[in-house]
């Protein structure tokens, strides 16, 4: 029975530990247990009570397993990820709080309208409660679970996120008129998830979009919702390359060379793809300009959209030029 | 506030670092852990069996320690004996530590008769 004891102890204690060095941890543990029974009862026989008592003085086997394998200092995500992964996770959840209610307000709204009918309050706002409930927490869940196995695949092979880690590439004190406020990023990387969220579930929406046709007063859609849709590879990658764009500013949060050049790489392919998106998918309705002005206008009401979307990108690039030298000029 | 938890806390990180240097300094001459353990315990040097035998195989990956099993003895045993570069680092560290304790602990007396 000693032996049965012991050895079931050793065992627990080792069977997870890498097999090469498992038995001779075993044996070294074997001697140690008899060492120490040897000390308590000399040349007595050792009785049970004996053995658990000095068994249970080294230590539950998986406290005992942990010292071996060094398992008490390790952790999934440690001090040097840790802020950043309780950032990012706070950013997420925010981010679908708001996100989901949102989405789940337009396309509950848009599909009661749709069917008709007469609800009740109570019903109406139970039904959009219980629906973005249910949203929220399967996607956070998701989400979280993504976060996490990145940081610790970050963790695991330690990868190095500090890039200020050379003394002399250590960022200068910004000026306050430098900083980024992480809230503009936040909002606008939010924003874009938003706006992909509804169009991609509700395309339906694209259609609440009209002008009023002057001559005969019918409306007409701005956007055509198919072409909308079969380009669905094109705003996906317009809506990576914005939130790239935003994760420069979160994560460097300063107007410098760095943020600019990021900046004009992310704002020039954001441009390139524009085009190409923009001349391969019709998104505008052809009639556009003649219900607009009631007259045969010869031009791509397409080149409508993409004049917006370069404005815009140039506007960015163009603040954040300017920001970033009068920056580095100031340093 | 609970300043039992925090003094033992403390208390488990001012020995961490020491037990491995008094751990070095006694393998001048080849040791087994109980007997180390024993040794530790007769110079009012507290160490428990599931604390110093992790230790000692840690010490060894890191190549400050080696090990030999001993089997002609009724009970085969390992021993430990420092390396050289064992021995190095023992050095540096107790030259460290010799000036950094005197240092302390001339502040810690002086603020005690301060009292």
């Amino acid at each position: 029975m000693k032996n049965d004891l012991v050895e079931r102890y050793i065992y627990a204690v080792t069977r997870k530990l890498p097999a090469r060095s498992r038995d001779d941890v075993s044996a070294e543990l074997k001697t140690l247990i008899d060492d120490m029974i040897d000390q308590r009862c000399g040349v007595v026989t050792p009785t049970q009570k004996d053995i658990t008592v000095i068994l249970t003085e080294l230590g539950t086997p998986s406290e005992l397993f942990a010292e071996y394998s060094g398992d008490g200092k390790k952790s999934l995500i440690g001090p040097p990820y840790y802020t950043s992964f309780i950032f990012i996770m706070k950013i997420v959840f925010f981010a679908f709080l708001g996100g989901m209610f949102i989405y789940n307000l337009v396309s509950f709204t848009s599909s009661s309208f749709s069917q008709g009918g007469e609800f009740s309050y109570l019903s109406i706002f139970s039904v959009f409660l219980f629906g973005f409930i249910k949203d929220f927490v399967s996607g956070i869940i998701i989400a979280f679970g993504i976060v996490t196995i990145i940081f610790a695949i970050f963790q695991h092979f330690k990868v190095n996120i500090d890039f200020s880690y050379n003394l002399r590439d250590l960022p200068d004190v910004p000026v306050k008129k430098d900083t980024i406020h992480k809230s503009e990023p936040i909002a606008s990387i939010v924003f874009q998830v938003l706006i992909a969220l509804i169009i991609f579930t509700v395309p339906s929406i694209l259609s609440l979009v009209k002008i009023r046709d002057s001559s005969n007063a019918s409306c007409v859609n701005v956007f055509d919702e198919t072409a909308f849709m079969s380009g669905w590879f094109f705003v996906i990658l317009l809506v990576i390359l914005g939130i790239s764009r935003d994760c420069v500013d979160l994560f460097i949060g300063r107007y410098c060379k760095k943020t600019m050049i990021y900046a004009v790489v992310l704002n020039a392919a954001a441009a390139i793809v524009s085009v190409i998106w923009l001349s391969l998918y019709q998104i505008i309705t052809p009639q556009f300009f003649s219900v607009l002005f009631s007259a045969d206008i010869n031009l791509n009401p397409n080149f409508i959209a993409l004049a917006i979307l370069l404005f815009a990108i140039s506007v960015d690039t163009g603040v954040v030029i300017f920001r970033s030298l009068r920056a580095e000029r100031r340093s | 506030m609970n300043c039992d938890e925090i003094v033992s806390g403390l208390i488990l990180e001012l020995r961490r670092g020491t037990l491995i240097v008094l751990v070095l300094s006694q393998l001048q001459k080849p040791m087994y852990g109980y007997n180390l353990v024993k040794a530790l315990q007769d110079k009012n040097i507290p160490i428990e069996a599931n604390t110093l035998y992790p230790l000692m195989r840690r010490l060894e990956t890191q190549g400050l320690l080696k090990s030999e099993w001993e089997t002609s003895e009724a009970k085969p045993r390992k021993y430990y004996t420092i390396t050289t570069d064992g021995k190095t680092v023992l050095d540096k560290v107790t030259a460290h530590w010799l000036t950094f304790s005197s240092n302390v602990n001339e502040l810690l007396e002086v603020n005690n008769n301060e009292k």
